[in-house]
């Protein structure tokens, strides 16, 4: 009888304390290390670069107000670096976003789940994924942006 | 120190399985609670878990007896923030365990007991839930999953322990601490959708590290 009820608290044990799980779990995408994420509104610019004197916002990114809208490049000051942009189409978070062969240019238009490649002229690459926007009227009121600056192209 | 450790384990193992004195039976369950982690975790307590062990005791000579057996207990913690921003982090890990303890049965009154050794335990379960308003824009992604698989599985613990018998009766309470040294993390990143800027599970190296004291309740079955 004893007995038994060393096997049925051993049964218990393997009923409620040991179901034990060997599913790995599926690979996700996950934001690179040094990622941050930030909210642009309507005619406001993201910059990437850190400001130096003569110029408050370096290596910056306009999201331009007027119909059809665009990311475009944005020089603050003379001194200030003008980078360029790339759209490298619909991936699943920042870190799918790798450099492109081509297709560097002044200005992009805005899609959602795209990411982004930026140039700076000293060889320097940025990039950045739209997450989400709120829109009004077709205008895209604000965008939510998952950017890292530098990283390592390959 | 891991040799060492490895060696008395086995001594242990050899004095229980040769000795051939009496042996007695005990059951009983009650509840953990842990600490441990780093910063993020250290101090945010988890709600208690449950425990559950039996016990074999044989007597080895005089007041000395060696104790294993079977148990199984819970460790883990509930965080509502790290240090990049809010971020809700709840995690319970499960063992189950093979203790190897050294009994001293004081005067031999079977009436308080003292035990001490080493728990070797294995992670059954570690369930893990994390969620992160990444533009705190009150947009919450919850990531939850049993992320075992992906966490180091084997761990040393010692264990302290001490008992008060009434008759067939037991009341015990515990204290348990991990030994140093032992990662938790093994390839969780890539399988997890927080970075370890994000997660404050990864940011805290896991749930290394971490010590818990118990209570239970049980009796003599043999």
């Amino acid at each position: 009888m004893k007995i038994r009820t060393t096997y049925v608290f051993f049964f218990l044990f393997f009923c409620f304390g040991l179901n034990c799980s060997n599913d790995p779990l599926p690979t996700v995408c996950v934001d690179p290390l040094g990622a941050d994420n930030v909210r642009v509104k309507k005619n406001q610019t993201f910059c990437f670069k850190i400001p130096f004197s003569g110029c408050t916002y370096d290596g910056c990114f306009w999201l331009t107000p007027d119909l059809p809208q665009g990311i475009r490049a944005y020089k603050y000051f003379s001194p200030c670096t003008l980078g360029e942009i790339a759209d490298v189409g619909v991936v699943k978070c920042l870190s799918e976003v790798a450099k492109p062969i081509s297709g560097f240019t002044n200005t992009v238009v805005p899609a959602l789940h795209h990411g982004y490649v930026i140039r700076f002229p000293d060889s320097t690459y940025g990039r950045f994924f739209i997450d989400s926007w709120y829109q009004h009227s077709g205008y895209i009121d604000s965008m939510y942006v998952t950017r890292h600056y530098p990283f390592a192209v390959k | 120190m891991r040799n060492s450790k490895n060696i008395l384990i086995i001594l242990f193992i050899l004095v229980i399985t040769q000795c051939r004195g009496q042996y007695r039976v005990f059951i009983s369950a009650g509840f953990t609670q842990s600490y441990g982690g780093n910063v993020n975790t250290f101090l945010k307590a988890s709600p208690a878990a449950w425990t559950a062990d039996v016990e074999v005791d044989r007597k080895v000579f005089g007041s000395l007896h060696l104790v294993s057996g079977l148990s199984s207990y819970g460790v883990g913690y509930s965080s509502t923030k790290n240090i990049f921003g809010p971020a809700n982090s709840n995690y319970e890990g499960r063992f189950l365990a093979v203790p190897i303890m050294a009994r001293w049965n004081l005067g031999n009154r079977n009436f308080y007991y003292i035990d001490f050794g080493i728990v070797a335990s294995y992670l059954v379960q570690a369930k893990l839930t994390e969620s992160l308003d990444k533009f705190k824009n009150g947009n919450l992604i919850v990531y939850s999953g049993d992320i075992a698989p992906h966490l180091n599985r084997f761990f040393q613990v010692a264990k302290f322990q001490q008992t008060f018998v009434f008759n067939r009766f037991l009341i015990s309470i515990f204290f348990i601490f991990e030994f140093k040294g032992q990662n938790t993390l093994k390839d969780l990143s890539g399988h997890w959708g927080l970075n370890a800027q994000q997660s404050t599970f990864i940011n805290s190296n896991g749930y290394s590290d971490f010590y818990a004291y118990g209570f239970k309740m049980g009796c003599r079955i043999r």
